[in-house]
């Protein structure tokens, strides 16, 4: 999956940023290194970004920045694990309320999970990138199963490091990695990489959500 | 809890490095390790072959480290190569050679720099004595000048001093005797000098007339 990308001028003219503010936040690492990719344009060398990810966390940087200083945010946005709510739960009615997970998934999947009661913050994050796959088209039902029993078996491995999902296909078979970050994974020709999702990017969109 | 000391060096020694309180180094010093320290006052040549850390920096001599630089307040006269450069404050006269990117809330560098990766900063100003390069540059308010004591003591020489980078990007953009593929602000000042294939603005372009401007486009915000 190619994501869609913005190039610098976009986005400072969709956010209305300065380039000042823009050096600050990366200075102070509040936007991430990979994120500025470099491609040559016919006006020379750009700089573009993943646009989905850079607009939330523009916007989460806005919103957060009234209370915070810079730097007590940089820690914030690099440590998922008090960036994610421990603490939280939410009920189905919440979920569906706040449009976080889709009923489709909800129905499928929900009651697995937490017999009808309150979902803790890490169920969450699974309803959120299973739910994120189905309604994008670019998973079967089958293989979503197949995803939420391997995320709710294997993502406490991680111990609250950020990991990725990488979810490729080959020949129509489809196949889920689950990759402490920052990871490169190189597959071979025949092979499709129908999605990549980080934790990092679920918790932001949720927290998008729920703030 | 980590326990630190202080640490004097007079002559020539070398250390391993490790976690200090106060460094004082008069003479030379190798540190064959990684170096983090609350202040460190360096007089005559100090290498350091990991990186260094500290919350005050104050120097006159020679400083190589082969890593990073990271911390508070860098500040003094001589030369310095580095890495990378990641600090605060950084108020600097001589010559500064940065291997990757260079970052300081607060720049300011008289003398000559090369860094050959981003140079980035939220006030920069540089003083140009000599040669200056870096691949980009980009913050809030940027200006670049040569200085004017060296343009009076050798007059019709100042042709090496020239600061050439690719991008530069910024809030408030001044600059002399700069060489640039592209210039972006919301008020830009071309000074004399200057050979910029581009100017992007979007409030202000000022452009002295023995600066070369090959092309200059304004954009909506």
């Amino acid at each position: 999956m190619e994501e869609d990308l913005i190039s610098k001028k976009e986005l400072l003219e969709l956010t209305g940023i300065s380039y000042g503010q823009l050096y600050r936040w990366k200075r102070k690492q509040l936007i991430p290194e990979e994120w500025f990719i470099r491609k040559s344009a016919f006006t020379g060398q750009e700089t573009f970004f993943p646009k989905e990810r850079i607009l939330r966390r523009v916007h989460n940087i806005i919103n957060m920045k009234g209370d915070l200083s810079l730097d007590e945010l940089a820690e914030k946005l690099a440590d998922t694990t008090s960036y994610a709510h421990p603490h939280l739960s939410l009920s189905a009615a919440q979920l569906l309320e706040r449009n976080i997970v889709s009923l489709t998934t909800l129905n499928r999947f929900g009651d697995a999970t937490a017999g009808g009661k309150k979902y803790t913050f890490e169920q969450v994050v699974h309803l959120v990138a299973v739910d994120g796959l189905l309604s994008k088209g670019e998973m079967n039902l089958d293989e979503a199963d197949g995803l939420f029993r391997t995320l709710t078996k294997n993502t406490a491995k991680f111990a609250g490091k950020n990991w990725e999902l990488f979810f490729i296909r080959k020949m129509g078979a489809s196949f889920f990695l689950l990759a402490a970050t920052p990871a490169d994974l190189i597959f071979d020709d025949g092979t499709r990489l129908v999605s990549r999702l980080s934790l990092t990017d679920l918790v932001e969109q949720l927290n998008g959500k729920l703030n | 809890m980590i326990n630190r000391s202080n640490l004097k060096v007079l002559g020539t020694s070398s250390s391993l490095g490790g976690y200090f309180l106060e460094v004082k180094v008069t003479g030379e010093c190798k540190f064959a390790g990684d170096v983090d320290c609350q202040s460190l006052s360096l007089t005559g040549q100090t290498a350091v072959s990991g990186s260094l850390r500290m919350e005050k920096l104050k120097m006159t001599g020679e400083l190589s480290v082969k890593d990073r630089i990271e911390g508070g307040m860098l500040r003094g006269h001589g030369e310095i190569q580095a890495g990378n450069v990641s600090v605060e404050l950084l108020k600097f006269s001589g010559s500064l050679e940065v291997g990757g990117d260079c970052e300081a809330e607060e720049l300011q560098v008289s003398g000559t720099l090369q860094v050959k990766g981003m140079l980035s900063a939220e006030t920069l100003q540089l003083t140009l004595y000599g040669p200056c390069s870096a691949a980009e540059v980009g913050g809030s308010t940027i200006s670049v000048k040569r200085s004017k004591t060296k343009t009076l003591l050798h007059l019709g020489q100042g042709q090496d001093m020239v600061f050439t980078s690719g991008l530069i990007e910024g809030d408030d953009v001044e600059l002399q005797n700069t060489h640039a593929g592209t210039v972006r602000g919301e008020k830009v000042i071309i000074g004399p000098g200057c050979v910029i294939q581009q100017v992007e603005y979007s409030d202000f372009l000022e452009i002295h007339k023995s600066a070369t401007v090959i092309e200059q486009r304004k954009y909506v915000k």
